[in-house]
């Protein structure tokens, strides 16, 4: 069982339910498998008892005026529902839809987009655009929002948009993203010299394991960069030992652990 | 009290409960709060949708809103 896979997919389940995290702590303990079964499930299900009338919203937003579409998807269908017509509508017009929009409210849809849907759309959105909207969710501290784009832009701009983030929100955004390769692609781009950086940002047993499930989730070699930079920062290597000890994830860090070093194992093993 | 079949069922898909049985380690009450939750979350779409589409039409200029109903409210 995966403890930290099990957390990230709660953390994307409270938000898909509209409760605090902390209200299904315990189904950390659950197996990861069922609890995205769940979650995917769910998404799904909202999505497709609705769809036939998402599609006729994209129709009615390609049938009038791009201005009159923006208006009614701002004043009246608001960000959800526009989030889910967007993913039925031709690429093409909504990309030219979404150029039309503010950045405000595109970051209001952005919360509620699905990614892997609307990955066309994004596409073909302007670099400019999309890291102005990535500003905005960085403000509004929308993590899972965010990390749900990096896997489906390119991993040059997941870069800049990981870049203008503060460090520790870097964590939660690699703990938080959909897919190890685009997280790995990532952190190979991100300087070395910045390791530090992040090693200060795990402050807590929060920061801890999302450190941990950056090291586990990435390439051997990557994971164990991951490790050695907590390592290099006593206060943050106590932390990482101490999660490791009380979730028991010597096992799922078994790959990075291995790159390591039998010194820098045992103190993050202890003995 | 629940099991994972009304979980499964409340997302739609009852022939995957064999994928969410390992839930059932959370006990009847728990699974029955969490079947509550995901109705709840469903309940909540299915009135944002509604609310949505009405004001959508309202928010169509006069001229085209007979268009705009067709459309949106046809039977497919």
């Amino acid at each position: 069982m995966s403890f930290l896979a099990s957390r990230r997919e709660v953390a994307r389940l409270a938000t898909l339910l509209h409760v605090d995290e902390a209200t299904l702590a315990d189904l950390r303990q659950q197996p990861a498998d069922a609890l995205a079964t769940l979650r995917r499930g769910l998404s799904e299900h909202l999505f497709e008892r609705h769809r036939r009338t998402f599609r006729r919203v994209g129709k009615l937003a390609g049938a009038v005026p791009a201005a009159l579409a923006g208006r009614i998807a701002q004043s009246a269908l608001g960000p959800e529902v526009s989030a889910r017509a967007a993913s039925t509508m031709e690429p093409t017009l909504a990309v030219k839809l979404a150029e039309s929009l503010p950045a405000a409210f595109l970051a209001d849809i952005s919360v509620q987009l699905d990614p892997q849907r609307a990955a066309a759309i994004i596409a073909g959105l302007a670099e400019s655009r999309v890291l102005e909207v990535s500003a905005l969710l960085l403000e509004r501290r929308e993590h899972l929002a965010m990390s749900r784009f990096l896997p489906v832009i390119s991993a040059d701009l997941a870069v800049r948009v990981v870049s203008a983030a503060e460090r520790r929100v870097v964590l939660r955004l690699a703990d938080l993203a959909e897919d190890d390769a685009a997280v790995e692609r990532i952190l190979e781009r991100l300087p070395r010299s910045g390791d530090t950086e992040l090693a200060q940002a795990v402050t807590d047993e929060e920061a801890a394991l999302d450190a941990l499930s950056l090291a586990a989730r990435v390439s051997p070699a990557h994971g164990a960069r991951v490790l050695r930079a907590g390592l290099g920062h006593p206060p943050a290597a106590r932390l990482l030992a101490e999660a490791i000890a009380r979730h028991d994830l010597a096992v799922e860090l078994g790959h990075a652990l291995t790159e390591l070093t039998e010194d820098e194992r045992s103190r993050l093993l202890g003995g | 009290m629940a099991t994972t079949f009304d979980l499964a069922e409340a997302i739609g898909l009852p022939e995957r409960a064999d994928a969410l049985t390992p839930l059932d380690a959370l006990g009847p009450d728990r699974l029955a709060e969490l079947t509550a939750l995901v109705r709840a979350a469903v309940d909540r779409e299915d009135a944002l949708v509604a609310s949505s589409l009405e004001a959508a039409l309202n928010a169509v200029p006069r001229p085209l809103r007979g268009r705009a109903r067709a459309l949106l409210l046809e039977e497919s």
